[in-house]
């Protein structure tokens, strides 16, 4: 990815940073930072400049207050009033540049940031008994910007104000260093910046993480079950047990936003089982966990095992565990896990899940929300499942409802998501942001579906989407996919059989499906064959299958009730 | 071993780890017009690196003298540090 800093200040020093820890999450991003001295004016309306030549995928624009408002300390002389039209002029500047750049740029996404609200006004106590403050009319800067860029996909707004907050705003600034060089932020700081540049950058790419993996002893309560007797368990509102009752609180913040909760513990199953479900003071409850493994087998192994189970990849999952043994292992076996380095000291558990910055996305969809919840049908479907000796009648026992429409407005994020995640059962493999999808569904010569499933158990929202493109008489499938959480229900049959019937309604001969092999997508490279495509040309990176219209007579998968939006 | 030559090392350690000058070429008279890397920015780092690993806290004044590394020696005495 070709990332971009465009900052009104010395900001060098974090391109060492950004490149060691990205390539620590393996990744080699092409990274340029541009200094700019006349508030990226220039930069950004010139369309030859660098950073157009450049043609970056994520811009990070960090202009800073002492360039935008140089003049706050003269605020004080000016009424409320006239505090908000200088606002107003300030704000409809960082709005032009910014446009201008998505015009420019309309696949691309621009992070900017909002402002550091200054602790010091001259009005001091006074300054909140005015109309508009100075320090007021800085949050009132930021509210708009916030307010104005919400929906739209290609800008995010990133919260410095709470960044210089969390830190301290005057631990982030030597002044030596800023009056000598103009440094405004400490070498260590943008150290923190740049891992807070990388949350937006792996959340754009899709790489956020969905799973905590969570021992049980000396993690979710102190003491060890084994040796003492659930009483003495230290969980609660007394210390040290109201250490480990916090962490519990915001790991079920996480599985309320979507984070799967799982186990990995080494104790016998019954045992603690029995402290999840019956210990009073237990945040967590049973129904919180999309899968548990409470045995004696070793951790990596159990860690796989979830994996598999979940249908998640390992990359995707964050280890939590007191026991240094234990992290070594799963550090050594899958290094791919996050494996985070609690110490022993409890009452820093919680900060350091919140610090951690890899469970974010840049718009939670309505699916990303419930997801945890899905993952808990999901399970009373398996035990269904296994009930039912005949596939095809637990399908029917389903009562499956699937309704298929086309890419809008409401639903565009979840598709760029889908493409952005789904490994395995996806043809092609395309990753696409938000801005690409809303650009490829106003496209006459293209159209953008999506699938949305349910059934008796619960509603699984928008579960995958297929891309094509027309041309005459024509077409080509650029994307399909189906999240592997429904796989083998028949949703892919309906999509496709849309899909077609669609184009031949558009008189469209011919279409033509791709399939590009990946280390995950094996499971495809049949699914055109089966659905009667003719092998058209074999290489080692695509196999392309044409279909001929006419020839076409499948129908619907008869079980399944479907829509057509 | 003795008090000054810790401090020796230290120094020469700093300057290694921050303008990438080998220790054996180091000498009272190093300066950004001898050492490559020794550029504007490195010689902020070098304060940074240089007030962490001692303890000690210049002036702007004095970040403002250094223009060699005896100059830094004698700033650290200044701070009481043995050097």
């Amino acid at each position: 990815m070709k990332i971009a800093i465009l900052s009104t200040f010395t900001i060098q020093m974090i391109l060492p940073k950004l490149k060691e820890l990205s390539e620590k999450d393996g990744f080699n991003h092409e990274i340029k930072i541009f200094v700019s001295y006349n508030l990226c004016s220039k930069e950004l309306t010139d369309n030859q400049s660098e950073i157009y030549q450049f043609a970056p995928d994520v811009l990070f624009l960090f202009i800073d207050l002492d360039s935008l408002i140089p003049e706050y300390l003269d605020l004080v002389k000016i009424k409320s009033e006239e505090r908000r039209k200088v606002i107003d002029l300030k704000f409809s500047y960082l709005l032009a540049i910014v446009e201008k750049f998505t015009k420019e740029r309309p696949a691309s996404t621009i992070i900017i940031h909002n402002f550091s609200v200054p602790s010091y006004s001259p009005l001091g106590i006074a300054d909140n008994r005015e109309a508009v403050g100075l320090q007021r009319s800085i949050q009132d800067l930021n509210r708009r910007m916030e307010d104005y860029f919400k929906d739209n996909n290609s800008v995010l707004v990133f919260d410095y104000d709470g960044f210089t907050g969390s830190y301290g705003k005057k631990n982030i600034i030597d002044r030596r260093l800023y009056f000598l060089a103009d440094i405004k932020i400490k070498a260590e700081y943008l150290e923190l910046l740049a891992k807070n540049y990388l949350n937006y950058i792996n959340s754009l790419l899709g790489k956020s993480k969905k799973c905590l993996v969570l021992d049980l002893d000396n993690t979710l309560w102190g003491g060890i079950i084994g040796e003492d007797s659930p009483s003495n368990l230290k969980l609660g509102p007394n210390p040290p047990g109201n250490a480990y009752l916090e962490f519990q609180k915001v790991l079920l913040s996480l599985f309320n936003k979507g984070i799967l909760l799982t186990i990995n513990s080494k104790n016998n199953f019954d045992d603690a089982i029995k402290v999840i479900r019956e210990h009073p003071q237990m945040v967590l409850k049973e129904k919180n966990f999309s899968a548990i493994r409470i045995n004696w087998q070793d951790k990596a192994t159990n860690i796989r095992e979830i994996a598999e189970e979940l249908n998640i990849g390992t990359n995707s999952m964050v280890f939590i565990d007191d026991d240094q043994y234990n992290r070594m292992l799963v550090k050594s076996v899958l290094p791919e896990v996050l494996t985070v380095d609690i110490s022993n000291d409890p009452t820093m558990y919680a900060d350091i899940i919140k610090e951690l910055m890899v469970f974010d996305t840049a718009n939670l969809t309505q699916e990303d929300k419930v997801r945890s919840k899905l993952y808990a049908e999901e399970r009373e479907r398996r035990e269904l499942q296994h009930n039912l000796s005949d596939f095809n009648d637990f399908l029917q026992e389903l009562k499956m409802e699937i309704t298929i429409g086309k890419a809008d407005e409401s639903t565009i994020p979840r598709i760029s998501q889908l493409t952005q995640k789904t490994n395995q059962f996806n043809l092609t493999t395309r990753r696409y942001s938000e801005a690409e999808i809303k650009s490829l569904a106003s496209n006459t010569n293209s159209a953008v579906y999506h699938i949305h499933s349910k059934d008796r158990l619960g509603d699984a929202g928008i579960v995958g989407c297929a891309i094509i493109n027309i041309e005459n008489d024509s077409a080509t499938i650029d994307t399909f996919l189906i999240s592997c959480r429904v796989l083998g229900r028949k949703i892919e049959d309906a999509l496709l059989h849309h899909l077609i019937s669609e184009a031949k309604n558009r008189g469209v001969k011919a279409i033509i499906g791709s399939y590009l092999p990946t280390k995950k997508n094996a499971q495809t490279q049949n699914f055109y064959k089966h659905h009667g495509f003719d092998l058209l040309e074999e290489s080692a990176d695509q196999v392309l299958w044409i279909l001929n219209v006419e020839n076409y007579n499948s129908t619907w998968p008869e079980f399944i009730k479907i829509n057509i939006n | 071993m003795e008090e000054k030559t810790l401090n020796l090392q230290k120094l020469n350690g700093i300057l290694k780890s921050v303008i990438k000058i080998s220790p054996d070429l180091i000498n009272d008279k190093t300066s950004p017009e001898t050492a490559e890397n020794w550029d504007s920015f490195n010689g902020l780092m070098l304060v940074t690196e240089l007030e962490k690993g001692f303890s000690v806290r210049f002036t702007i004044d004095e970040i403002i003298a250094v223009t060699c590394v005896g100059d830094i020696k004698d700033s650290l005495r200044h701070h009481g540090i043995n050097i």
